[in-house]
């Protein structure tokens, strides 16, 4: 985080740690925790905090429920319009974690996506996303 | 690959109440179909 903030390493290169399960050994929280550190610090690293934690909860299936409420922070923080994304994959992740915390009803999080997706529709979407 | 569609087809069904009041909105100020606000 320090290398990032410091401008030594590029926000993208936290998606490194998306790879090979580097991540498995740590709690929900704490590599929550970590995300959501990394998000804050512009849209390109929001990206790859949820390529991150996405690839995390891809490999530990029961964390997605003990961190949702940092999931939907991260879902709703990654900017959607076009020009944005990080890597080809970003779309899936942020589609697919989103429609996992949809299989619990959550109506404050359904409304949430929408400001969200209408808010990004103001710059327009890359075709391939839509 | 499409990803707003699904998701969005998904939200508009299972949360129409919630959600369709602000699409719309948004498209009465014309900031989703065009972006000509």
């Amino acid at each position: 985080m320090e290398l990032i903030k410091k401008n030594i390493v590029s926000e993208n290169s936290a998606n490194l740690l998306s790879y090979g399960s580097v991540t498995l050994g740590l709690a929900p929280g704490e590599i929550a925790e970590f995300c959501l550190s990394l998000s804050e610090m512009g849209a390109k690293a929001s990206w790859s905090a949820l390529n991150v934690i996405y690839m995390y909860c891809f490999s530990n299936q029961d964390s997605t429920e003990k961190i949702r409420e940092q999931l939907k922070v991260l879902v709703l923080s990654v900017p959607l319009s076009k020009g944005q994304k990080g890597t080809p994959t970003d779309f899936h992740h942020w589609r697919d974690l989103a429609q996992k915390i949809l299989k619990e009803h959550d109506a404050e999080f359904a409304v949430a996506l929408a400001r969200q997706l209408i808010s990004a529709s103001q710059y327009g979407f890359d075709h391939g996303d839509i | 690959m499409s990803y707003i569609k699904p998701l969005l087809t998904e939200v508009m069904s299972d949360y129409c109440e919630e959600v369709w009041p602000l699409f719309a909105n948004a498209i009465i100020d014309a900031k989703v179909w065009g972006n000509t606000g």
